[in-house]
């Protein structure tokens, strides 16, 4: 029988190391989005380079706002949230493998379930609401009213007037967020489906540009910042499991 | 005096006391959930004993027996009720009652 205060220390570090995937979830989701980035970045330079237009530099090309998203920049950055989750189910699988599953205590954990895919499907409303009050008051000198949808998009559906494709994919990012934010008990997940869901979202609009950069270099960084904390926590996980295996041993 | 402490040693709640039932209530006390195997590598218990010694926890209200399935492999898991905190709580000064004062 191994001391109670032994195996007391070596359960709670356990619980809190294993989750997450062990601290290696952040850090598949940052691979993932540097690809995407790359990806996104790429396209900029090549449309920048092949624009027949001039502009002072780069950042005036997506500040013209001209450079319209394409359907695989929206597939691709939809995939990055469900390879995500994917990498991070499987990963747990391998790191519970061993020693089974230990739940830290975590009294947010009931309010976060619920919480947290309110807050992705509010922040979705709030985005669908002002983008399409945007698509409405939208007018060829970015006059503000409203009224102008009856002299510009006179006799147009609603449908012609918002761009269905960057809806469709706030919607399918935001279904995936509380779908995994839901069914995860464990907040270090939950915390990465949030991040990846508000970074998507500025990707989804219909075009590229300097305010959806801006948007997404926080979340970037917060990102980047998961994986560093992740690297560490799995240090502390392999350290743990090495020591349950010299209790194993010692039986 | 003497039949007083008496009295105390022998008012120890049995169903703690016993080592591998103690065991079990301490790993449970700090995780909200945790697993057969996990349990069964912690404490070094063989299966056998782990599974009769979770019975007479549960029997007695101071654990709750959960039963999944992961794909199609069943997992049972195991969560400690709040009879079972106060239970341990309860020993554990009860115990401390019962040392004599550290010099």
């Amino acid at each position: 029988m191994n001391s109670l205060k032994r195996i007391e220390d070596l359960t709670s570090r356990y619980a809190s190391a294993r989750i997450g995937a062990a601290g290696l979830g952040p850090l598949w989701a940052c691979i993932l989005v540097a690809i995407l980035m790359t990806l996104i970045w790429n396209y900029i330079n090549a449309e920048y380079a092949a624009s027949t237009e001039h502009y002072s530099s780069l950042w005036g090309f997506l500040d013209a706002d001209t450079l319209s998203t394409p359907f695989w920049i929206k597939a691709a950055a939809i995939s990055v949230s469900i390879l995500t989750w994917l990498g991070v189910t499987c990963l747990q699988i391998l790191i519970d493998r061993r020693f089974g599953v230990a739940m830290p205590k975590d009294p947010t954990e009931k309010i976060m379930r619920f919480l947290m895919p309110g807050m992705f499907i509010f922040f979705m409303l709030c985005s669908v609401g002002y983008n399409l009050g945007q698509s409405l008051a939208i007018s060829d000198n970015n006059a503000e009213s409203v009224a102008m949808v009856t002299d510009k998009y006179y006799g147009k559906s609603l449908l012609e007037i918002m761009d269905i494709g960057s809806y469709l994919g706030w919607a399918i990012i935001t279904t995936w967020g509380v779908i995994w934010a839901f069914s995860t008990r464990d907040g270090s997940s939950r915390a990465l489906a949030g991040t990846l869901t508000v970074m998507l979202f500025p990707i989804m609009s219909s075009t590229l540009n300097d305010r959806d950069i801006v948007a997404v270099v926080p979340l970037l960084i917060l990102l980047i910042v998961s994986a560093i904390l992740g690297l560490i926590q799995f240090v502390a996980f392999l350290k743990v499991r090495r020591e349950l295996d010299a209790l194993s041993v010692s039986e | 005096m003497k039949d007083e402490t008496t009295k105390l040693i022998m008012e120890v709640d049995r169903v703690v006391h016993e080592p591998a039932r103690l065991a079990i209530l301490t790993v449970l006390s700090v995780a909200e959930e945790v697993e057969f195997l996990f349990l069964l590598k912690v404490t070094g218990l063989s299966k056998g004993n782990l599974s009769v010694q979770a019975q007479k926890l549960e029997a007695n209200g101071y654990l709750k027996t959960l039963k999944t399935f992961r794909g199609r492999m069943p997992v049972t898991a195991f969560q400690i009720t709040e009879d079972g905190k106060a239970a341990l709580a309860k020993y554990h000064d009860h115990i401390r009652s019962l040392l004599p004062a550290e010099s």
